[in-house]
């Protein structure tokens, strides 16, 4: 593992800069040609994102070999895990904008703005996947949450999104005081924000100071917010039923992804001597995160909410893998949170479809006889729903089978238990809606007036997911070899 | 064999209906018998191509045959690892058949839906033929789970008025044991690592692991749930007369005559070999909750009005013989246990397809609607007599050699449990000649029973195939038996391995130090890769 | 193989040809088997045929011995009769079914082992549940479902103790078992039992008998017990318990029967009394006693035989089987009742009648072995059965007031069949040299001894004039009246008491066991645990975990206010017990 140390080297910023040229050219085209080719925008933000996926994949040099580049006086590191997660946001990010395309055109609210904020939002959680240092990882938090914040409530006509937004922001903000308060504890009794040299001192002095062990926690209560871990989760479930459709599947995937991403760095890098004093902390949040996310989400009637709330189950499952944060447990984070991708945003293209003009349409009794109304929304639907409940053979199913393993291994049986029961509990919601879709009656209350029309982009984007669930579940084996290779190099 | 070895037999049993799945989604979902017949021929196909594993099956050698074993997802040792030894041949062979023969059954019963209800059928017996091929306990519990999909759909959209019950309640039950499961055998796997340094799935690879007993129970007891509740077992059966009865036609005997099977299938094949010794602590436990499923099963079904919940109760009643005579632990209740889930497949199979062929023409169940079919269908009635025979066990018949062989076992293990189980005996008659006579015999008292037609054409051709069986096993079980004669002595020589030790230990470590080669080539692959 | 072929199998596979014929040709199809069978008879020699393994042990299909030769020719013998009788029946379902029946008893009789005897005895009794159920009446059907669990219960626990006997002994061979008092011994000598309808496991026999078919009743009066004793006295010789049984049977039929008023349950109590004397043969178990037990089977074969088809015929032509209903037909039958009387004085054992000469062997068996009492009470038994048999019937159903019937002679088949049986009655009470020739042990035994015959005589002659005296008293809707002497009265009080009250209670109650008691705790248990236990208990507690979650969904729920300050309290909360959690550890620490 040979570590290059070079101060400055742009080269390991290209996939930010790319995309930050992207969001600013649409807004300059915007500004300039007022809105002329305003159905193009979405297009001109794929090819950027695609152009970021090509220098995320070729820098340094393909995926082949553990190179850990530390640049910028060590507050910017490149390295497999980053660029893993990377992938992740872009995919997300792609989907994304396929799903939003028509549906901005749709409820006639097609700007350049959004594309923009989409795109700084990817920078900002790639930011924070690469931030070797916390200051860095905080102002990537904020790029990420203040980009959020505006798209959540970007139906402005919608009271709900706009109340969504406002949520959304004061908590937000709220949770960064947490996280800002702990990085200054940390900085306070290490005397540093690099994550290299917090990980020397702590270790070399083996220091246990109380100071340093509340800026942990405060760490732990600042990325719980953003992961919407229990008892931190209580914004989740109304911005997700308030935001766009496509923003709720943005939000659900990349950013729960990069809050894991930093999470996971800093605790496993910085602070892996102060092991002892998390574990039993995460135990608990786990376990309350599965339970209270799939107990609750069994009476929701809100499609979106639903979605909300099993969204909390799955990140207590990926803490579940932080716990048992190993040789097994970080690949097992980033294949999750691939499998979870997919299959989430999956389910939002549809929904995004059914929901119809303003949304109307987002209960569970909406859903009725759309089996017989549209059998291919349907299958993939039960698809997506089938993986996220972790059945065979989705990548759900593996994404679970990858995790629990690694608990096993690290002995935290009873949390794997209490993970698999909580699955049980989950089929059932998941369960509801296909029920709705074949078993209520052929009467087709789905696909009535208001319903966008299936566009290419969209069709393209529940296909993409569907594959990757397919294939994540039937043949896992080269993922897991990537996962494995994107390891932490501890 | 040999020239076998190459060729992936299994496999292309296994994805034949695929095959036919693929097919049906290109036709039109208005042409309802052009998708009936091409499921009918997938399923025709697939049996005629499961035919050659009896004949080509080599019944001297305990050893897995028509192996296929490549990897699949290597960074954790899961394996594709297919193969059948004398304990599963039979079972792969009963599963083609019946499924052919169920998909025939609802010609008429399913006219709406077709395309769906044919490929959910398919897909079913996809996910069962796998469950029985599998040896890599990942791949047996995605083929495990898998099946839970198609069934669900079966039950909940061409079922009864309480189908959506019904299918929720069977898919979250039997999941909810299956998880369990999931964490033994992740358990199992870790063990296994700590003692090797190797990570493998292959469950071969685990029997005679000489785990320490208190590990030991608790795997068995996660592995217990999941298969008791498939069987199902005394207290956890209450899934099976709603799924039983809510389901169509075809879906019960699937359910019935496969798929409870899985369960035993599942414990002759994991639990007592990887759990000897918890096995062996358990008979006792296995024998009072077996003899409480036959009696209480026989008496519950008793006093029933519905044909098919009456006979769904059978069920329980009938799969606590196959329990006992499985943890009888010897070979004639092994064998029987055996024979027996082949029997209980065709003889409840066909009950079902006889209920099935009686709603047909009815639409209801309760026995009180009928009365005195005797004598507008006589030739149905032969049929049903002959069939209530089998089932309750008269000689000259598949049941009889079944339950003869079991009693057997169980007296031999156990004199009053035995004598018990055959108190079974009698009720079983009991339930099954009353609900007959109620229904064919008497006079007719509802005019409705007057028209009645007598037996189609199809009716017969799905009906004579499982009475020839019937016929056959009752009258020279030897083809049969003798299948499985030297698996069940290796199996039993695995669980109490006193014995064992100098016998076939010596295979086994072979086996064991293979896998443990292969796996730590394909480990070291990984880190280089 | 070629030296010897099982009668069975043409009995078996012949019936598979029934449903496929009619007319004459059937009829020629259906007398052509049994006669092929007593062919097959009579060619065999003892030995040992047809062996195979199966299930991994020795079957013997074909041990044939004299004990089974005897048996073999009089079931062939009496199937040609039952059939003859049956000919003009145009049910071929009787037909196969009485096919069935004999093949299976045939197949007893020559079975090797256990395991074949068990196979071909449920055959048996499955086959004959449907010449009960052919009568197609509702009390036909419910007799013969109890019939059907009676037979099947017995079977059971002759299975059971099949089981048993191999684990013990390793062998499945038929022949004596060692008496050792073990559990697969009682077992399956309770099985037997109830085949051989020794009370109390008897009250199958005569509720189903009754209600089978005309023809039906014909066969199974023939078979089924018959089949038990042959069993007895293959399986259980010399078992002392029988002696007594055999005793009380003789005894019980004979007293029960006095209360009978329908003529076919009247033979049938018969059955049990004469079944009784072979019981008692076996349990003696003398060379003399077991012969004599044989021979009377095979006697009782024919006169039951041609007892049942005398009563069947009056039946069959008036339609009418209540003794009180019937009487005065002599007129216009006096074939049948010629025929009849010949089987009466045959069971009644005069002199020169076949029951003679095998019955006194049997008491005179009993004496020899010195059981005085037993020879006794068998003695007054066989009075009784003239009694009721010899008298009361034919006298009630033939002459007695005239009902006024106009009933026909049966049909000639009928009659050519009683014939046949009548004159083997007396053919064998004539000449029993040809049937003692046949017996299993060698016979120096003479029937017709002054004393034999007088004592016979004069006890026949005795019961003879009481039961003209007693005429009014045996009056089968019995009424006292004043004018007879007080004696008799008195007499006729005491014995009509005995005979009602404690018998008959008892056989009432032995009969509803299983009618009244068994099946219906069974039913409304299995109710309970239907609808209470496994609907509300088991699957109450299933359903009641998903309830639970549903609940606590439901509570949760709640917590989702929708209102920001709630959502920051509870953040600010947990922030503030994680916080504290780690103030008081590292407190602690200090």
């Amino acid at each position: 593992m040979e570590q290059v140390m070079a101060t400055i080297k742009l080269s390991a910023l290209y996939p930010e800069i790319v995309l930050t040229v992207f969001a600013l050219l649409i807004l300059m085209l915007q500004a300039f040609n007022s809105l002329r080719y305003k159905e193009y925008y979405g297009y001109l933000t794929l090819v950027g994102v695609l152009a970021a996926i090509g220098f995320v994949v070729s820098q340094p040099a393909g995926f082949d070999m553990r190179v850990v580049e530390y640049t910028f006086s060590n507050m910017w590191v490149v390295d497999n895990y980053s660029r893993f997660f990377k992938l992740i946001f872009l995919l997300g990010t792609g989907l994304t904008i396929l799903i939003s395309m028509k549906y901005l055109e749709h409820e006639e609210i097609q700007y350049g703005e959004y594309f923009a904020l989409v795109l700084f939002a990817t920078v900002g959680m790639m930011i924070m996947a690469s931030g070797a240092e916390l200051i860095t990882i905080f102002l990537g938090l904020e790029v990420m949450s203040v980009s959020l914040y505006v798209l959540a409530g970007y139906t402005r006509t919608r009271l709900e999104s706009n109340e969504a937004a406002l949520k959304y922001y004061v908590l937000g903000s709220f949770a960064a005081g947490f996280l800002l308060y702990g990085i200054a504890l940390i900085y306070g009794s290490t005397g540093s924000t690099e994550i290299k040299s917090i990980a020397k001192f702590v270790a070399t002095s083996g220091l246990r100071s109380p100071t340093m062990i509340m800026g942990m926690a405060l760490l732990v209560i600042g990325f719980g917010f953003k992961a919407a871990l229990v008892p931190f989760h209580m914004w989740t479930p109304d911005v997700y039923e308030g935001a766009p459709a496509p923003i709720t599947a943005f939000m659900s995937a990349g950013p729960k992804a990069a809050a894991f991403a930093a999470f996971v760095r800093i605790f496993m890098e910085a602070l892996p001597s102060l092991q002892v004093e998390w574990t039993a902390l995460i135990w608990i949040i786990a376990a309350l995160t599965m339970t209270v996310g799939n107990v609750i989400a069994l009476v929701q009637d809100n499609i979106k909410r639903m979605l909300a709330y099993s969204s909390i189950a799955h990140a207590g499952y990926v803490m579940v893998a932080f716990l048992a944060a190993g040789e097994l447990g970080i690949p097992s984070i980033m294949y999750y949170m691939l499998t979870y991708t997919f299959m989430n945003i999956g389910a939002f293209a549809i929904i995004t479809v059914l929901g119809g003009r303003g949304e109307q349409r987002v209960r569970i009794q909406d859903y009725k006889g759309l089996g017989y109304s549209n059998p291919y929304a349907a299958v993939a639907m039960s698809l997506f729903l089938f993986s996220l409940a972790g059945i065979p053979p989705t990548g759900g199913f593996m994404g679970k089978f990858y995790i629990f393993s690694a608990a096993i291994k690290e002995g935290f049986i009873g949390l794997a238990i209490i993970g698999v029961i909580n699955s049980v509990v989950s089929v059932y919601y998941y369960l509801r809606v296909t029920i709705a879709m074949y078993m209520e009656g052929t009467s087709a209350a789905a696909g009535a007036e208001g319903q966008l029309a299936f566009s290419p982009a969209i069709i393209l984007a529940i296909f993409i997911s569907a594959y990757g669930v397919l294939s994540l579940g039937l043949f896992p084996a080269t993922y897991v070899a990537i996962a494995k290779l994107s390891h932490l190099a501890l | 064999m040999m020239n076998f070895s190459n060729f992936p037999i299994l496999s292309v049993i296994t994805y034949m209906p695929l095959l036919g799945i693929l097919v049906i989604c290109c036709i039109d979902s208005k042409r309802h018998d052009l998708i009936r017949w091409v499921a009918f021929i997938a399923g025709v196909v697939t049996f005629f191509v499961s035919l050659p594993l009896y004949f080509l099956f080599d019944a001297t050698t305990w050893q897995m045959q028509f192996v296929e074993d490549i990897p699949w997802i290597s960074q954790f040792g899961i394996r594709y690892h297919m193969g059948i030894d004398g304990i599963s041949v039979l079972l792969v062979l009963l599963t083609t058949f019946l499924s052919a023969l169920a998909i025939l059954s609802t010609w008429t019963a399913v006219t709406e839906g077709v395309k769906g209800y044919m490929i959910s059928l398919l897909f079913l017996e996809v996910g069962m033929l796998g469950v029985f091929c599998a040896l890599d306990f990942i791949l047996f519990y995605v083929f495990w789970e898998v099946m839970l999909i198609p069934m669900y759909f079966i039950i909940g959209i061409w079922g009864g008025p309480r189908r959506i019950y019904a299918a929720v309640k069977f898919f979250i039950y039997t999941m909810s044991g299956s998880v369990l499961m999931l964490v033994a055998i992740l358990v199992l796997w870790y063990k296994f690592y700590e003692v090797t340094g190797v990570f493998t799935f292959d469950i071969l690879t685990f029997y005679n692991l000489g785990l320490p007993s208190n590990i030991q129970l608790w795997l068995f007891l996660a592995f217990f749930l999941a298969f008791a509740i498939k069987v199902p077992m005394f207290p956890f059966h209450t899934w099976l007369p709603d799924a039983h009865v809510e389901a169509p036609t075809a879906g019960s005997v699937i359910l019935a005559g496969v798929l409870l099977k899985m369960g035993t299938y599942g414990f002759l094949r994991f639990s007592l070999p990887i759990f000897p010794q918890a096995t062996m602590d358990a008979i006792p436990y296995v024998f009072v909750l077996s003899v409480i499923g036959i009696i209480y099963g026989a008496l519950v079904s008793l006093a029933q009005d519905d044909i098919k919940k009456l006979v769904a109760y059978s069920s329980v009643s009938h799969l606590g013989y196959c329990m006992l005579g499985m943890f009888a632990l010897n070979p004639e209740g092994v064998k029987g246990s055996i024979i027996q889930m082949i029997n209980h497949g065709l003889s409840t199979g066909a009950l079902f397809l006889i209920v099935g062929m009686l709603y047909e023409r009815r639409h209801t169940r309760l026995i009180s609607d009928y009365g005195g079919v005797l004598k507008v269908m006589p030739i149905f009635a032969a049929f049903f007599l002959l069939v209530c025979f089998a089932s309750m066990g008269v000689p000259g018949l598949n049941g009889f050699i079944g339950e003869l062989l079991i009693l057997i076992g169980a007296f031999k293990a156990s004199v009053g449990f035995g004598m018990l189980a055959t108190v079974g005996l009698i009720l079983g008659a009991v339930y099954l000649l009353w609900m007959y006579k109620r229904v064919m015999y008497g006079e007719i008292t509802k005019e409705e029973n007057r028209l009645l037609k007598d037996m189609n054409g199809r009716e017969y051709a799905y009906l004579v195939p499982i009475i020839v069986f019937i016929v056959w096993i009752g009258v020279y079980p030897r083809p049969f038996l003798d299948k499985m004669d030297v698996s069940v002595q290796h199996l039993l020589q695995v669980v109490n391995q006193q014995g064992a030790k100098q016998a076939d230990a010596r295979a086994v470590e072979g086996m064991n130090s293979n896998t443990a080669n292969r796996n730590t080539e394909l480990f070291a692959a990984d880190q280089r890769l | 193989m070629t030296d010897w072929f099982h009668p069975s199998l043409l009995f078996i596979f012949g019936a598979a040809g029934i449903p496929f014929l009619s007319g004459k040709v059937r009829q020629g199809y259906l007398m052509v088997i049994p006669l092929l069978a007593v062919a097959c008879v009579y060619s065999m020699t003892p030995g040992t045929y047809w062996t195979t393994t199966f299930l991994g042990t020795e079957l013997t299909f074909g041990a044939a011995d004299k004990l089974s030769i005897v048996f073999g020719w009089v079931f062939t013998i009496m199937s040609f009769i039952g059939i003859v009788y049956a000919l003009h029946v145009e049910d071929r379902g009787q037909h196969v079914a009485a096919f069935l029946y004999v093949g299976g008893s045939i197949g007893v009789t020559f079975a090797g082992d256990f395991f074949t005897l068990f196979i071909f005895w449920e055959l048996m009794a499955f086959a004959s549940v449907y010449l009960v159920f052919a009568r197609r009446v509702k009390a036909s059907i419910d007799a013969g479902y109890r019939y059907i669990l009676v037979h099947l219960f017995g079977g059971v626990c002759l299975l059971g103790g099949i089981v048993l006997h191999y684990m013990s002994t390793k062998s499945i061979g038929v022949g004596p078992l060692d008496q050792d008092g073990s559990l697969g011994f009682y077992l399956i000598l309770v099985g037997v039992l109830f085949n051989a309808a020794v009370p109390p496991f008897h009250a199958w026999l005569t509720d189903a008998y009754p209600e089978g078919t005309v023809t039906g009743s014909v066969f199974m009066s023939a078979f089924t017990t018959k089949t038990a004793v042959y069993v007895l006295v293959r399986v259980f010789p010399g078992t002392e318990l029988l002696v007594w049984m055999g005793t009380i049977m003789a005894l019980y039929g004979v007293v029960y029967a006095v209360l009978e008023n329908d003529s076919r349950r009247l033979l049938a109590y018969h059955i049990i009394s004469q079944v009784g004397y072979m019981v008692a043969g076996v349990g003696i178990g003398t060379d003399l006693s077991l012969n004599g037990s044989v021979s009377h089977a095979f006697a009782h074969i024919f006169y039951k035989g041609l007892l049942f088809m005398g009563a069947g015929a009056v039946i069959m032509m008036t339609g009418r089987s209540k003794l009180t209903e019937l009487g005065g037909v002599y007129r216009t039958m006096p074939l049948t009742l010629v025929l009849y009387m010949i089987g009466g004085f045959a069971i009644s054992a005069f002199p020169l009648f076949s029951g003679f000469v095998t019955k006194s062997m049997v008491v005179s068996g009993a004496a020899h072995d010195h059981r005085p009492l037993v020879a006794l009470l068998l003695t007054m038994a066989s009075a009784g059965t003239f009694l009721h048999t010899g008298l009361k019937l034919p006298y009630y159903m033939f002459f007695g007031k005239d009902s006024g019937l106009e009933a026909k002679e049966p049909p000639t088949n009928m009659l050519i069949a009683m014939g046949m049986a009548a004159f083997l009655c007396i053919g064998i009470g004539v000449l029993p040299g040809p049937l003692y020739a046949l017996l299993p042990f060698p016979v120096d035994y003479h029937p017709y001894t002054g004393d034999h015959v007088t004592s016979a005589l004069g006890i026949l002659l005795f019961t003879g004039l009481g039961f003209f005296m007693l005429l009014k008293k045996l009056d089968p809707e019995p009424t006292i009246s004043i004018d007879t002497d007080w004696v008799y009265r008195k007499g006729s009080r005491v014995f009509m008491w005995l005979a009602k009250v404690p018998v008959a209670g008892t056989d009432t109650v032995v009969g509803d066991i299983y009618k009244t008691i068994i099946c219906r705790f069974t039913l409304s248990f299995s109710q309970f645990l239907a609808r209470v236990f496994d609907l509300r208990g088991i699957d109450g507690m299933v359903n009641g975990v998903a309830a639970f979650f549903i609940e606590l969904a439901g509570n949760l729920r709640g917590t989702a206010s929708g209102l920001v300050r709630n959502y920051a309290a509870t953040m600010l909360v947990g922030g503030v017990v994680i916080l504290g959690y780690y103030l008081f550890a590292h407190l602690m620490s200090l």
